[in-house]
């Protein structure tokens, strides 16, 4: 079971050189450079170089170097991937605004010739479409099955609130529905499901309880605006030491059943049936991927896996 | 290459430096390097920049650095994004 840690990914403006070198020390799993909101429109030109030359310089140490670049409708979009791409450090773009299957193909087509150019793997840059707008989310299942590049969906809270002209609530009711689309869509399409920022950086309780209700509602990660937030975030979506406990015992059922060539998994009275033997598989996955557990901690089919994914 | 337009990029940020790229009348490259860094690295700061004007074929422009300790790739990054700057792209 091949599985990509992306608890946390932290936004970093592309025109800020301080923060570009320092980003890669927040222990987050994953950089998203940026591009597009945090860049005025006449700094575009200056972010997209710096973080042209970052790209080939800088260490970002453990975290998945991803981009956010322009939308490819606006003059930015295109010049921004012929800046990065040929630095062959970017393994995910984020594409903002995308509402429709053709957005993400138009996407793919121009990645496959830039990797062509390149010397680049066919299929190795990535994509993870920022679904922020009633149509976005309306099309969420075409967008995620568009191209094989496409490995998670993200959301877009806050340009998704006024899209549909509705108001941010603490409580993010007017976002309840399209978080529980943008889930199903991906886990259809078989990606990771991605929320939104938590604005108030200062609220470090608040991004908690949120982290752990998005958790519940069957998604992967979160993005943070600031460092403090990571470890929050890491908290949050990291499993409980009782969910490791009970994934542990539940695949130690399913090996003794195969070796007694049982076909029926039982754990005490509860039948293991396919998703709850898949959830502990992940959980699991996560746990040693957070460094929670040791990998001979693992049953033998996930170290398996593990193996061949480092292949 | 000769730079027709005045254009400035960076900030004065640390780790950044302001780059202003000007047309030489006189003709060739001359380049005035201030800021915090400059008393320790000027030598450094000038030879990045006259290697990206170099690459790009800019023969005569005039360009005035005002320092904040910004690293090597800031400095290729800003010479570069200047001179396209210049050159009319966005």
């Amino acid at each position: 079971m091949a599985y990509k840690l992306r608890r946390s990914r932290i936004y970093v403006p592309g025109n800020r050189p301080r923060m570009l070198s320092t980003c890669g020390l927040f222990g987050a799993d994953a950089v998203t450079i940026d591009l597009e909101d945090s860049v005025a429109p006449d700094q575009k030109l200056a972010a997209r170089w710096l973080v042209a030359e970052a790209l080939k310089e800088l260490d970002f140490g453990k975290s998945e170097i991803t981009v956010r670049i322009n939308s490819l409708s606006t003059p930015w979009g295109m010049k921004d991937l012929e800046a990065i791409i040929p630095t062959k450090r970017v393994e995910v773009i984020y594409l903002p605004k995308a509402e429709s299957a053709e957005d993400i193909k138009q996407l793919d087509s121009v990645l496959e010739k830039l990797e062509k150019e390149n010397d680049i793997p066919m299929g190795q840059t990535k994509i993870i479409p920022i679904l922020e707008s009633a149509k976005g989310i309306w099309f969420a299942y075409d967008i995620a099955t568009a191209s094989d590049r496409v490995v998670a969906l993200s959301f877009g809270g806050e340009d998704y609130t006024r899209d549909i002209g509705g108001e941010r609530t603490p409580e993010g009711t007017e976002l309840l529905w399209a978080r529980s689309q943008l889930v199903a869509a991906a886990k259809a399409a078989g990606k990771q499901a991605l929320d939104t920022v938590h604005s108030d950086i200062s609220d470090l309780e608040g991004l908690y309880k949120n982290a752990v209700m998005m958790k519940k509602m069957g998604f992967d990660g979160k993005a943070a605006i600031h460092p403090n937030q990571i470890p929050v975030i890491h908290e949050a979506f990291n499993p409980t030491q009782e969910e490791i406990d009970y994934a542990l015992r539940v695949m130690e059922a399913i090996e003794k059943a195969k070796a007694s060539g049982s076909g029926v998994v039982a754990l005490g009275r509860k039948m293991i049936d396919k998703p709850v033997a898949e959830k502990a598989e992940r959980v699991l996955m996560i746990a040693y991927l957070a460094g929670m557990i040791k990998e001979d901690e693992l049953p033998e089919s996930i170290r398996e896996s593990i193996v061949k994914e480092g292949e | 290459m000769k730079i027709e337009k005045e254009v400035t990029v960076g900030t004065e940020e640390r780790e950044d430096l302001l780059l202003t790229l000007k047309p030489n009348p006189e003709g060739g490259i001359k380049i005035e390097i201030t800021g915090k860094g400059a008393w320790q690295f000027k030598d450094e700061i000038r030879s990045a920049v006259e290697s990206v004007l170099k690459e790009m074929g800019v023969e005569d422009a005039i360009v005035e650095i005002k320092d904040n300790w910004a690293f090597d790739y800031t400095i290729r990054a800003r010479t570069r994004a200047a001179v396209l700057a210049a050159m009319g792209e966005v």
